[in-house]
């Protein structure tokens, strides 16, 4: 019989992504979850965790009244006289920065966790203390763009990075994709470094949904408006399916308000083919997965892409950019279409070849894809993965 | 004749035109005002007039209001009459106060004209001219006209109900204009950027000849997406084909996002050896740098006018833009340089190859013809000229 683990999910704010969210409520059952957060507004919390506050960001006074709890906690203890002093020279000189760093060390001290999982690249700096003094077990997740894009066009990144890895226990990658871009910042025998596929939620989608050929072939994109997500290239494909007289309605799902998606729709005279709406809520994402043709990603690089699992899980097929992780979910035309990343016309020209594909084809690509998520991507195995990765991490200590 | 000019910030000492301006309607008995919400420490050209306080605690704008109100019972005329104007105009209260305090500034002075320097200036500000009794004028620029009205719909309905005579740096920005709904009987004037003088004097004596596999080419251009820089970078990844040794050097810089953006075009790419991103340099750097280059590259998806390529024209560089919005009144196509269709890295790329590989001859009559038009038709004093001409004018 394995302990019971302490473990701490640091994502920086209370509001945690929600397939971090399937591991913590997952995790729970068996073990002792934190959840630590710059950020007191916690909109759902899951039951059994214990969230931490470590003040408001852009709240100075919150983050001092939260230093001083910290403190008072402690006052008593072997390093409270030293902590007060710290405190007092942190609120004389108002550091934000360094109030922030305190908090997060001082929670940590009272829970004396087994495993600190780090979310964010970017959250390292809050981790230097503890990393240095090696107290205790560091966990980081490897995801996207803090690690597909940043060290290959920040030196100073790559260099601050390159000097924290050593340090770390353990990695858990999204990908083999970003596995390999992790190594190319350190690798080392030791390494350990587990790649985790995101688990879905099956039990809302027992089974793939109905799918329909529409006379007008709707497509869908789900995703923040940031250049890594390709989406210039995917209006000029629309300009071309256009062109071609293709029956076709384009929907961004949460890039509302981008200025450069607006004119590029306006200057190729797109507004009544495509449509931008705000980020939805996942019911309602998932009941437009239900309601369109074709999910399409048109990225330029990504370390996977949580929004494919999904569309494969419930069943809408997919056409990918062959950027990163999503080649390890699509197999281009088993599973679902892939095109080369930059490539407006390939893009346009595969959504063509899509729309005359028969619906049996279509119906073999959907169960082909629904194979492979439940396969690979159940909360089951992720949950069990996750263990594994911690309790290794610890057997290496 | 005192002109009131609205502006974001003081300019810099590098912004030829506001300065050119500012200097020209001084030089000619003009008065001048800023109406701003940043003062630079060195700026000293004019009378400056400083927009009230909005951000920051609560309490300092509280009182900052109080001050306010105090000052404006020392011009209650105008106080009264901007409330009635937009009393009549259907505004809310609240919108009325909030607007009295914003514009309370411009309130407590009396001018001729006041000219609002980019029309989303004007935005909130729309009858304080007619409030203080002068004549409202608006200088169209590229994103004012280009971009924000498609973000903002009827953002400009107030402005133009009120607007006296418009600005424009290209007869572009005032068609599109029209179709934002501004009336034709307004009359406009179009005084497109200028150069200085000066820079007739730094010409290198560069030779339009290209070296074997040797092509140096640049933009001026800020990493914004309008530039369009992904065109750009897609053209120098297919001359690479024909010139594995091209320089392409970039002088702009944008914030972090639009850094790592084309930093990992770059990297994705593979034109780590050929692409050099200079950030900002000077004016002078800037015109060295251009200067020495064999062409000069605009991929933007519009512009109002484009003044980076009109100086390269100065420079007698061939210059490949983009065949959009003011760059076609920046560049005759053919003749001072040449305009190829947006967004088409492969069009792009065989016009850049096939001016390279232009007789001598032709080259030099091109770089002769971009320097003699912009020596004749873009100088700052006739720049200077047509804004006296501008607020002299009767119409």
């Amino acid at each position: 019989m394995k302990p019971k683990l302490k473990i701490v999910i640091f994502d920086g704010s209370f509001k945690t992504r929600p397939f971090i969210n399937n591991v913590i409520k997952s995790l729970g059952k068996k073990h002792k979850l934190y959840v630590l957060g710059f950020d007191n507004s916690v909109i759902n919390k899951i039951e059994g965790v214990t969230y931490v506050d470590l003040g408001t960001q852009s709240n100075k006074l919150n983050l001092l009244k939260r230093s001083l709890v910290f403190v008072f906690n402690n006052l008593f203890k072997k390093s409270g006289i030293k902590d007060f002093q710290t405190f007092i020279k942190l609120m004389l000189r108002f550091d934000s920065s360094g109030l922030k760093h305190f908090n997060f060390n001082k929670a940590l001290a009272q829970i004396k966790p087994d495993i600190v999982h780090v979310q964010w690249l970017s959250l390292l700096p809050y981790c230097e203390t503890i990393l240095n003094s090696k107290s205790y077990n560091i966990v980081l997740s490897q995801l996207g763009y803090q690690l597909n894009v940043r060290p290959f066009v920040d030196a100073e990144n790559e260099i601050y990075l390159k000097r924290q890895y050593p340090k770390i226990r353990g990695f858990h990658s999204v990908s083999h994709a970003i596995k390999e871009k992790s190594n190319l910042i350190y690798t080392s025998l030791s390494k350990i470094d587990k790649v985790i596929y995101s688990g879905f939620n099956f039990s809302r989608f027992p089974s793939i949904c109905l799918y329909e050929k529409q006379e007008t072939l709707q497509l869908l994109s789900v995703g923040r408006p940031h250049w890594i997500k390709g989406y210039d290239y995917m209006i000029k494909a629309c300009e071309d399916l256009k062109k071609n007289q293709i029956d076709f309605h384009y929907t961004i799902v949460g890039a509302r308000g981008n200025e450069e998606l607006i004119y590029m729709i306006n200057d190729l005279n797109l507004q009544d083919y495509i449509t931008i709406t705000h980020s939805l809520p996942q019911k309602e994402v998932y009941q437009l997965m239900i309601n369109s043709s074709l999910l399409v990603l048109p990225s330029l690089a990504e370390g996977i892409a949580n929004v494919v699992i999904e569309a494969m899980a419930i069943g809408l097929p997919v056409l990918s950019t062959r950027c990163g992780g999503v080649i390890e979910l699509v197999t281009d035309n088993e599973t679902g279409l892939l095109v080369p990343i930059r490539d407006a016309n390939s893009l346009s020209k595969k959504i063509q070849d899509f729309h005359t594909l028969p619906l049996d084809k279509i119906n073999a690509l959907r169960v082909s894809a629904r194979e492979k998520v439940e396969k690979n991507h159940n909360i089951e195995k992720m949950t069990t993965d996750f263990e594994d990765l911690y309790y290794k991490c610890l057997q290496n200590d | 004749m005192r002109i009131g000019l609205v502006i974001p910030t003081t300019p810099k000492y590098s912004e030829t035109f506001f300065n050119s301006k500012i200097k020209g309607l001084l030089e000619n008995g003009f008065e001048v005002i800023i109406f701003t919400q940043t003062i630079a420490s060195d700026f000293n050209l004019c009378k400056t007039v400083k927009s009230p306080r909005v951000s920051g605690s609560r309490f300092l704008v509280a009182l900052n209001m109080i001050k306010v109100g105090f000052k404006l019972l020392f011009h209650l005329n105008n106080v009264i009459k901007y409330y009635k104007l937009l009393k009549s105009s259907g505004f809310a209260l609240t919108t009325i106060f909030k607007r009295m305090y914003l514009n309370s500034h411009i309130l407590s002075h009396s001018v001729d004209w006041l000219h609002f320097g980019f029309a989303t200036q004007a935005i909130g500000s729309e009858y304080v001219a007619k409030a203080i009794g002068a004549k409202m004028a608006v200088s169209f620029r590229g994103f004012d006209i280009n971009v924000y009205p498609l973000k903002y719909e009827n953002c400009y309905l107030d402005v133009w109900k009120n607007v006296d005579k418009v600005h424009s740096i290209s007869q572009y920005l005032v068609e599109q204009a029209y179709g934002l709904g501004l009336k034709k009987v307004i009359p406009f004037s179009i005084i497109t950027p200028a150069v200085d003088d000066q820079i007739f004097k730094t010409i290198t004596s560069k030779q339009n000849s290209v070296g074997q596999n040797q092509l140096t080419i640049c933009s001026v251009a800020r990493l914004n997406w309008i530039k369009d820089l992904t065109t750009a970078l897609e053209t120098i990844q297919l001359l690479k084909k024909t010139y594995p040794n091209l320089q392409y050097h970039i002088i702009g810089d944008g914030d972090i996002k639009e850094r790592e953006r084309y930093l990992f075009l770059v990297n994705q790419l593979g034109l780590e050896d050929n692409v050099v991103f200079h950030r900002k340099l000077s004016h002078n750097d800037t015109l060295e740098l251009v200067g020495k280059s064999d062409i000069y590259l605009q991929t933007s998806l519009n512009e109002g006018f484009c003044n980076a390529v009109l100086e390269a024209q100065a420079l007698g560089r061939l210059c490949v833009a983009s065949d959009v919005g003011g760059l076609k009144e920046n560049i005759i196509d053919g003749k001072t340089g040449w305009l190829v269709r947006s967004q088409q890295p492969n069009v792009f790329a065989n016009k850049i190859i096939e001016v390279v590989q232009l007789p001598e001859a032709k080259k030099i009559a091109v770089s002769n013809n971009a320097v003699s038009r912009v020596q004749k038709n873009f100088t700052l004093s006739y720049q200077n000229f047509k804004f006296l001409q501008f607020y002299n004018c009767k119409e």
